[in-house]
């Protein structure tokens, strides 16, 4: 957390621009320069955002992604689907150092994607079907399909359930035209923002079907994601031309019958994505923890078992170059030694303030507040304070028991009855035995 | 209402080009539709709305350039007029904007052009003009019908080719010949220059050329090369191909958003369609031509110059070949498109005359001396000839019991299968027309759950039919070895059968029938997709239990007991009585009384202790009393002990 | 012969033979003895709750009684030559001593 907010310091430092967190350098790569004009709408929205473009060819001989052990770019974006290998000092290692250093990729294949491409997104937990190998679907493809049915019709309801990355889920259908990927089932980072229909599978057009497909159905992915323990995050899509302008203005009609949508949903998709990817959307922080005990004003120096405590978090997300409060009503607040011994819900109080009271458990030892609020698409917020809770003195157990009073009127009894018995036994007078004798 | 119109067109002109890579093509395969125009003009028009002057010029030119008459001319005039002023206020580049949107109204108040024509022969007298600035004053005054003088002219050349030394960027070679083009023939030097710019050009993907830094460089340096030809009566050196592609590149950039851009396109694509020397031609197939079937027996091409109208000398068309790209047969060899009476710039052919079996077909058209491929589908239906589905044990002991299925009905009963034993199906295609087997490329067989619920949300698992030598499809799953892939979760799946292909027209999915699965139960537990999905989602809430509170007895017990254990004194004393006990020997000491005292006291401070002290406090006190008390002991223990004695 | 004649015989020689200061020692003991008892059957009556109570105040009344039967040994004329140079007083003093720990303890511990 700190480190990270560190260099958040620190490159904000660097971009001493007042707009640090929005926009930010970016490098594209392109496969030739006319992509940067059949795909001007979508570099367009990325600069009246505020990012600053720099383009290159894939394979530029001069392609640095840092200098000095700094980035120069905390953006990359590779629209080079054909590049077998990067120019420069770029690779595919360099790529997933720079995901590493938390620096954001997007990338689109076509289905000519070069090995590049593959070992990429490899390395990100996706993979790319063969070079040659399109999603065809026979029976949601568009009336603007070549002849292949490869120019495919990608239903809204198919994308994944997550507005922040997406963006309004309510929008006319989308133009797909490329690869299929198919996500790494193990990796349980890899989002999947837009799977094709049942129907749709990923082979090469050209080719009878002998083998089993790369992907079938619902499991051929389009465009999958990835957002890194670090918060970076990866984009990919098996479709450059996705984001091309012809498919922002493309209408979209199935041939095999349907309605017939003006414009198709690609723009609102790929903006919302592409603000999501670069972290203009979704990014949240905690600015301030407090704890104390409930009815007093500063935290103690430890708590003690069954104290009631109150916890209370601020947490914000980025809108644009501002931090403006983060409404959820989903996140908990662990109370945790090795295990989680309360785990509960956060209550939403005002200005993204969100608060817990509970008791702490009569089971003394160092534990932690911990929110670990891990949503999709949201950056992992983790928040740990740690508090150590130390036993009952002696002076605070319960004193005065009622079930205890005959134990206490023993003890006593029984000075009292050594008090008693001390005259006795020192004064008596045995006068009667003497008598006696 | 044109929307609809260019789609399709895009799309068949785009096959053509994705696959005319191989033998270069001679001709373009796009044109700019009714609709492209359309939609440029709506890029442009916002310049209307008045705002500055720079997008009104793109607005005016645009509008020229696509042959519409410009709306509220009147108030553009105005605020032409009134933006330009006595012309000393403007920029030089706000001052070309105001004079060309003038000129290409046509029909305003003049300007004041005595200080315009100053002002622009100012910039062109000066030396240190660059040659941007150059082109705004020469085009600004040729607009303003003003000549430049022939000394003037020979001036201005001298100082273009110093300024060309200094800097001949691409950019200012695109605005030389723009200014060339206004010199008449002195601009000839420049003609010189051409060739250098176009071998700049990059070529991409073989079908295209275009200069680096895009559209606006590319159509400049195009449109100032062929203009410049043109004034000059000179063929620029500027091969066919070169023509082809570079139109080819304008074209595909049709889909420009900005007004300069739009601008530049359409100026560009009119001087290439207008030139004397070279012409593109487009041959295409016409909107939705890209597939052929025996309803829809003809290929109709479109052939047409880049913008969409009818050459001037109708060309013969005829498809030189027809090859099946799957096999390389070639069906056809010169034959003539028919011209089409309604539409000039459409030729038709019957291909199904020869009944050509379904499949992707490409054709060489050729028209005059240019030729193109295109590339159609002739397309057939499917149907179902049978299809069989049952059950059979897994090791093949017994014949399959199979039922048949008429397409589209659904079995009506309802299979059952265990994991002994195996899903059937089998099912041949044919062409609806021939009546042959046929083989598709997608035959799939798809089996999801049906209820929509709990852990087998969305569950869909698709097998591959394969086809065996008599084009028959099977498909055998058996289903003990395949449980893993269902997640091991019995239950009713439907079964469907998905029959795809690019070449068929009816493409289906098919739900034939029910089954339920037994699947045995997994080994090991299924949780990680479980643990994927949960990742995201909140935790259950943990409670911390807390330890009961020990069961306490009820007051009355406690009072009874404190009671009872109180009672022994009460019996002690009694004992003692009874024994007759005294304290007759009680000496009247000091020691004594402070002994005992003493002691009372060392308890008393313990009551206190149990109260409210701490042990230090406790231990203090307790050393005083204790001291005395001992001191005091010690005297009266010793008188007793000398007492007895005695 | 029977048990109870054994406790009737016992009893007579008790009365007899035992001199007055050991039976009101006696006498003591007994009423410790069954401070006790009640206290241990009050505490399986009720569970042991209050633990720590429980433990000093019978702890308390095993401790008194265990003093008073060293005092009860050391007082005995019959014992004097077990105990030689050991004066009653000095035990007494002894069993002062050791009460005064013994209930600075109890008291600590019994909450």
């Amino acid at each position: 957390m700190l480190k990270m907010s560190l260099t958040s310091v620190f490159l904000g430092f660097l971009c001493f621009l007042a707009s640090a967190n929005a926009g930010g350098e970016t490098l594209v790569l392109l496969d030739n320069l006319a992509i940067r004009e059949t795909h001007s709408m979508f570099f367009k929205s990325l600069q009246e955002r505020g990012y600053t473009l720099t383009f290159k060819l894939a394979d530029d001989a001069n392609l640095v992604l840092s200098k000095y052990g700094e980035y120069l770019y905390s953006h990359l974006i590779i629209f080079a689907p054909s590049v077998e290998e990067f120019g420069g000092a770029l690779s595919v290692d360099a790529v997933t150092e720079f995901i590493d250093g938390g620096g954001n990729v997007l990338v689109a294949g076509s289905s000519q994607s070069g090995d590049v491409l593959r070992e990429l997104a490899s390395e990100c937990g996706f993979e790319v079907d063969e070079e040659g190998a399109a999603v065809i679907d026979h029976m949601n493809y568009d009336v603007s399909d070549l002849g292949q049915h490869t120019t495919i019709v990608a239903e809204t309801e198919n994308l994944i359930n997550a507005p922040v990355i997406i963006g309004d889920k309510n929008i006319p259908p989308l133009l797909y035209q490329g690869t299929g990927l198919v996500a790494d089932t193990e990796n349980p980072l890899v989002l999947q923002l837009l799977t094709a229909s049942s129907s749709a599978y990923s082979y090469n057009p050209d080719q009878p079907v002998k083998e089993y497909p790369h992907a079938v159905g619902k499991n051929t992915l389009l465009i999958a994601a990835l957002q890194a323990r670090n918060n970076a995050r990866v984009l990919f899509s098996g479709s450059l031309f996705f984001f091309s302008d012809e498919a922002f203005t493309s209408s979209v009609q199935k041939a095999q019958g349907g309605q017939k949508y003006e414009k198709s949903g690609n723009e609102a998709v790929a903006k919302a994505m592409s603000k999501w990817v670069f972290k203009d959307s979704g990014v949240i922080r905690a600015s301030s923890v407090s704890h104390k005990k409930s009815g007093e004003k500063e935290p103690p120096a430890a708590y003690t078992v069954m104290d009631d405590v109150v916890y209370a978090i601020t947490i914000e997300q980025l809108a644009g170059d501002k931090w403006i409060p983060y409404e959820a009503d989903d996140l908990q607040l662990e109370f945790v030694r090795i295990d989680p011994f309360v785990r509960t819900k956060l209550q939403k109080l005002d200005n993204g303030r969100y608060e817990a009271r509970f008791k702490i458990p009569d089971v003394y030892g160092v534990y932690q507040f911990k929110v670990d609020y891990n949503r999709i698409g949201i950056t992992h917020l983790y928040s740990t304070t740690q508090v150590s809770v130390r036993p009952l003195q002696h002076t605070q157990y319960e004193r005065f028991i009622p079930s205890a009073f005959p134990y206490y009127v023993s003890a006593f009894s029984m000075m009292g009855g050594v008090f008693l018995f001390s005259f006795v036994f020192l004064h008596y007078k045995e006068d009667v035995k003497s008598k006696a004798e | 209402m044109q929307t609809p119109m260019w789609l399709p067109l895009i799309a068949s002109t785009l096959a053509c080009v994705a696959l005319s890579a191989s033998v270069s093509p001679t001709s373009t395969s796009s044109f700019l539709s009714k609709a492209d125009i359309t939609r440029l003009k709506k890029v442009v028009e916002p310049g209307f709305e008045l705002k500055d002057l720079a997008t009104l010029h793109y607005a005016v030119i645009g509008y020229n350039l696509v042959g519409e008459t410009i709306p509220k001319n009147a108030e553009a005039c105005k605020f032409i007029l009134s933006s330009v002023g006595d012309a000393s206020g403007l920029s030089l580049e706000n001052l070309y904007y105001a004079v060309t949107a003038w000129k290409g109204i046509g029909i305003c108040q003049p300007l004041p052009n005595a200080a315009i024509i100053k002002t622009f022969a100012a910039v062109v007298e000066k030396e240190s003009s660059t040659i941007p600035e150059v082109f705004y004053a020469v085009t600004g005054l040729s607009a303003v019908s003003q000549h430049l003088t022939e000394p003037a002219i020979v001036k201005l050349v001298k100082a273009l080719q110093a300024a060309l030394k200094k800097d001949d960027s691409i950019l200012n070679l695109g605005y030389l010949f723009h200014i060339a083009a206004e010199l008449g023939p002195a601009g000839s030097f420049a003609f010189e220059r051409i060739e250098d710019a176009i071998v700049q050009a990059d070529e991409v993907d073989g079908k295209y050329l275009q200069f680096e830094g895009g559209l606006s460089i590319t159509s400049l340096v195009v449109k100032g090369a062929f203009q410049l030809s043109t004034n000059l009566k000179k063929k620029p050196p500027i091969t066919s191909e070169q023509t082809v592609k570079f139109a080819n590149y304008l074209l595909s950039r049709r889909s420009v958003q900005t007004s300069k851009g739009v601008v530049g396109l359409l100026a560009a694509l009119s001087v290439l369609a207008n030139n004397p020397f070279e012409n593109p031609i487009c041959i295409a197939l016409a909107d939705g031509g890209i597939s052929v079937s025996s309803k829809q027996p003809l290929v109709s091409v479109k052939v047409c110059d880049i913008l969409g109208r009818s050459l001037k000398t109708l060309p013969s068309v005829v498809a030189n070949s027809a090859t099946r790209v799957s096999d390389d047969v070639v069906v056809i060899s010169k034959k003539a498109f028919q011209p089409l009476a309604s539409d000039k710039t459409l030729y038709t052919m019957n291909l199904m005359e020869i009944k050509p079996e379904r499949g992707v077909y490409k054709i060489s058209v050729s028209a005059g001396s240019v030729s193109n491929i295109v590339t159609v589908k002739v397309l057939s239906e499917v149907v179902v000839d049978y299809l069989e589905i049952g059950t059979a044990d897994a090791d093949q002991t017994t014949q399959p019991k199979l039922s048949r299925v008429e397409y589209p009905k659904k079995l009506s009963s309802k299979i059952e299968a265990d994991s002994q034993q195996k899903l059937v199906i089998r099912f041949l295609l044919k062409d609806s027309t021939s009546q042959k087997p046929i083989r598709v490329h997608q035959a799939f067989v798809r089996l999801y759950s049906v209820s929509n619920s709990g852990n087998s949300q969305g569950q869909e698992i698709i097998f591959v039919a394969e086809p065996d030598t008599g084009n028959v499809y099977k498909f055998d799953m058996d289903v003990g070895s395949t449980a893993g892939e269902f997640g091991h979760i019995s239950g009713d799946y439907n079964i469907e059968l998905i029959v795809g292909d690019a070449v068929l027209i009816n493409s289906f999915q098919w739900n034939v029938a029910q089954i339920t699965l037994k699947l045995p139960e997994s080994q090991s537990a299924v949780q990680t997709s479980d643990e994927k999905s949960n990742l995201y989602k909140p935790k259950p809430e943990i409670k911390h239990m807390f330890r009961e509170p020990e069961v306490r007895p009820s007051r009355v017990v406690s009072n009874l007991f404190t009671g009872l254990c109180l009672a022994p004194v009460l019996l002690l004393l009694i004992l003692w009585a009874k024994l007759g006990v005294n304290i007759s020997n009680f000496p009247l000491s000091l020691s004594a009384v402070i002994f005992h005292l003493g002691l009372g006291g060392i308890f008393a401070l313990f009551g206190v202790f149990w109260l409210q002290l701490n042990m230090f406090v406790t231990l203090r006190y307790l050393l005083g009393i204790g001291v005395v008390t001992f001191l005091a002991g010690n005297k009266l223990l010793s008188q007793i002990a000398s007492r007895k004695g005695r | 012969m029977s048990v109870v004649a054994v406790l009737g015989k016992f009893w007579q020689e008790y009365t007899k033979n035992t001199p007055k200061k050991l039976k009101i020692i006696d006498a003591y003991l007994f009423y410790i003895f069954l401070t006790g008892v009640t206290q241990f059957v009050y505490c399986c009556l009720v569970g042991t709750f209050p633990f720590n109570s429980f433990l000093s105040g019978f702890i308390s009344c095993v401790s008194c009684f265990v003093l008073g039967v060293c005092l009860r040994l050391q007082v005995n004329p019959q014992n004097k030559s077990q105990f030689h140079g050991i004066s009653p007083e000095r035990g007494f003093a002894d069993f002062i001593f050791a009460h005064i720990i013994l209930h600075i303890v109890v008291m600590n511990f019994i909450g």
